[in-house]
């Protein structure tokens, strides 16, 4: 055994003030599995450090009420942890859905 | 009497007479404002089995207990008639400065009446000495006759000569009666949904001009102003985030993502064009500047410019909202952003709903591809999905009632029956109003919303895609509970649209019910709870129905286009799923379960009783 972390690729799709303050469409993180929300936003902010205060909280520890997470584009994630595999697809959206 | 005036300024176009009419407190607290008050006055001055573009159906512009407070975004009013879309109750909201000068002028509602034998400006002003007086001038409107909404605004305040004059004017849609026609106020807002401005055309009032000094009193004006400060300051927190940084357009993107974009007359729910008119490439390329309606901290405007060299229209700006941006982009398979804000403009200058004129060109390009109409019924235009060229050709046409134009002036139910050729199955639209940019096959519990909301096919008196966007239901499934949701979600935009608070507010507040009902109290003086306001909410939804079931509802009306019924949806994350009949009949009946009302969707005499609305009418279309 190598002893080396285990990580899933996961990619981040981006959508709104997210997106223009990240300037991309999507990112492709590497987290630790298994992955929860504390360590995909941190390797978020690592990743895109314009997000904490658009989308991640300042002190990186959820999402900004007012955002959530889609698993897939079809599971809405609730603020409990959740099990991501590889390839999956998160994308980090506004809440507010109306319009 | 603080935070209403207690009656309403009743004007009669053919007899050009006015007077006031009092509206006890009892109707006031019941039914609270804007929407819940109006429908409730709808009842008592429409007669019932009016023809809508009759003399005889009212056109109601009504107030809330909140306008002139100065809250942030309660500068709203409401507009209601009989639709002559649907047939049932049209109503729409509005806001800006229109609402206070109105509320100063014409007390909680101005209730219109009659037809103009001539084209006719209808200028009301209060009396700055004796603000209970009011005067009514029926001036004549022939110079306004074939201006463009904002021309017609612009011709009437230089007229007047007194900025402060509020305006409310018709396109020329609304004179040439288009089923859909919209209302325009301050500067291009629309009270759009349901052909309000065909109504107002049918009685040859081109505009109506305001000007009040009605004073506007609160019960405790030092806890109001606390409040709204603090409201104020949670309005620019994240709750609003996305309508204060990319406006509503945002979703364009996001529902694309998510299967949800209703696409080439929702044949598809993803369009591949979808990045090209989303919100982040319009706001990146396209914007002018960022606006927002009187008295509001959120500001979600977007006024946008085109950047082509063509037609002059959306150069000056236009405001883009999501759902003119889905209906005259995607829904026509137009990825051109220039092409949709000019089509956008144009709407605004006719003054056509966009939602419906989109829909109803979509359902014609349709038709076209399927060799129901041709070259020789449209004038020789190619009416193709993705000719952005035709969509604004048509728009015109539609506007002016010129060539297959005025076959669409009467929306797409109407424009199908006379098609034939099952073109009805793809007639996209819900007891004649066209639907909204939400898929249903994807968002189960706003399906329901859309086949049982009275006004029809209507993303802003249901808003049950909130629970479809969420954690709390599998949206691509039904269940038992979605009756209950979609109930609770209408009675809560019921009290939402009557108090009137704008929608992009409803997450700035820690508990809406509590809240809303200290705010009552403190602007009325009146005693109200949180419980009492879900009551009015619960008794304002019925009202409606009432409202609809007097003018010939039926259960076949509480349905969804055939289309999705019958098509799974072929693209997308939610490629494959569909929605039966039997899933939607199923889903309805959890929701008259809900609501108390029999399995024919009619409301039973305990349920009339509980919410105090036995007095009113019987369904049987009789008054009592």
């Amino acid at each position: 055994m190598s002893g080396a972390a285990i990580t899933v690729r996961v990619k981040v799709e981006l959508f709104g003030t997210p997106r223009i303050h990240c300037g991309t469409t999507a990112v492709e993180l590497a987290v630790p599995y298994p992955a929860n929300r504390s360590s995909l936003v941190a390797a978020l902010a690592e990743q895109c450090p314009s997000l904490p205060g658009h989308g991640l909280k300042e002190d990186l520890s959820d999402l900004e009420d007012g955002y959530v997470f889609n698993l897939n584009g079809l599971t809405f994630l609730g603020e409990g942890d959740f099990t991501l595999a590889d390839g999956d697809s998160l994308l980090l959206i506004s809440s507010q859905a109306g319009g | 009497m603080y935070g209403y005036h207690g009656k309403a300024l009743i004007v009669d176009l053919t007899n050009r007479t006015h007077r006031w009419d009092a509206i006890g407190s009892d109707a006031l607290r019941n039914f609270i404002g804007g929407i819940g008050l109006g429908t409730y006055l709808l009842y008592r001055y429409c007669p019932p089995g009016a023809d809508p573009l009759g003399p005889e159906n009212p056109l109601l512009f009504v107030g809330s207990p909140l306008v002139g407070t100065r809250l942030t975004t309660s500068s709203k009013f409401a507009v209601l008639t009989k639709s002559p879309l649907t047939g049932f109750i049209a109503d729409s909201l509005s806001s800006s400065h229109l609402a206070t000068e109105l509320k100063k002028c014409c007390g909680d509602a101005l209730i219109i009446v009659g037809r103009s034998a001539e084209p006719t400006l209808l200028r009301v002003e209060g009396d700055a000495l004796e603000p209970d007086q009011v005067s009514v001038r029926f001036e004549d409107a022939a110079d306004l006759v074939g201006l463009g909404a904002a021309d017609k605004e612009e011709t009437v305040k230089a007229r007047l000569g007194d900025s402060r004059y509020r305006v409310a004017c018709i396109g020329p849609a609304g004179e040439a009666q288009v089923k859909f026609a919209s209302i325009s106020n301050d500067g291009g807002r629309q009270a759009g949904r349901c052909g309000l401005g065909a109504v107002m055309g049918s009685k040859n009032l081109l505009a109506l001009a305001v000007r009040g000094h009605l004073p506007v009193e609160v019960a405790e004006p030092d806890a109001v102003s606390s409040y709204g400060k603090d409201l104020s300051r949670r309005s620019l927190g994240a709750a609003t985030e996305k309508y204060r940084n990319l406006g509503t357009m945002a979703n364009v993107a996001v529902f694309n993502r998510l299967g949800t974009l209703p696409t080439r007359n929702f044949r598809e729910s993803t369009f591949e064009g979808a990045e090209q008119v989303s919100g982040e490439e319009l706001h990146r390329n396209h914007l002018q500047r960022n606006s927002g309606c009187a008295n509001c901290t959120i500001g979600c405007e977007r006024i946008l410019v085109s950047r082509d060299k063509g037609d002059k229209k959306g150069k000056g700006g236009v405001r883009m909202e999501y759902e003119s941006l889905f209906a005259l982009g995607p829904l026509c398979g137009v990825s051109d952003p220039d092409i949709v804000i000019r089509a956008a403009a144009i709407c605004d200058d006719l003054g056509l709903d966009t939602i419906s004129a989109g829909a109803t060109v979509a359902w014609a390009m349709e038709c076209f591809e399927q060799g129901l109409l041709t070259t020789e019924d449209t004038g020789g235009v190619e009416l193709r999905f993705g000719n952005g060229d035709a969509l604004l050709q048509v728009l015109e046409d539609v506007g002016h009632r010129r060539g297959i134009g005025n076959l669409l002036a009467e929306g797409s139910r109407a424009a199908a029956a006379v098609v034939g050729h099952g073109s009805a199955a793809w007639a996209m639209q819900v007891k004649g109003l066209e639907m909204p940019g939400y898929e249903p096959r994807s968002l189960k519990t706003m399906a329901l919303g859309l086949a049982t909301t009275p006004r029809g096919a209507c993303h802003n008196r249901s808003s049950a895609y909130e629970a479809d966007f969420s954690d709390r239901v599998d949206r691509l499934t039904v269940d038992e509970t979605r009756g209950r949701i979609a109930a609770d979600s209408e009675d809560f935009e019921a009290v939402l649209d009557s108090l009137i608070w704008c929608k992009f507010l409803r997450k700035a507040f820690h508990d809406f019910y509590e809240e809303s009902a200290q705010v009552f109290t403190m602007v009325t003086g009146w005693e109200m709870t949180a419980d009492d306001l879900r009551k009015c909410g619960e008794r304002i939804t019925n009202l409606k129905k009432l409202f609809n079931i007097r003018e010939g509802w039926s259960r076949a009306d509480d349905t969804l286009p055939q289309r999705t019924l019958e098509e799974p949806l072929p693209t997308g994350v939610a490629a494959g799923v569909g929605l039966t009949r039997q899933e939607l009949d199923y889903m309805i009946a959890g929701y008259y379960l809900a609501r108390g009302w029999t399995p024919d969707g009619l409301i039973p005499e305990k349920t009339l009783a509980e919410l105090g609305l036995q007095g009113m009418v019987r369904q049987d279309g009789d008054r009592r």
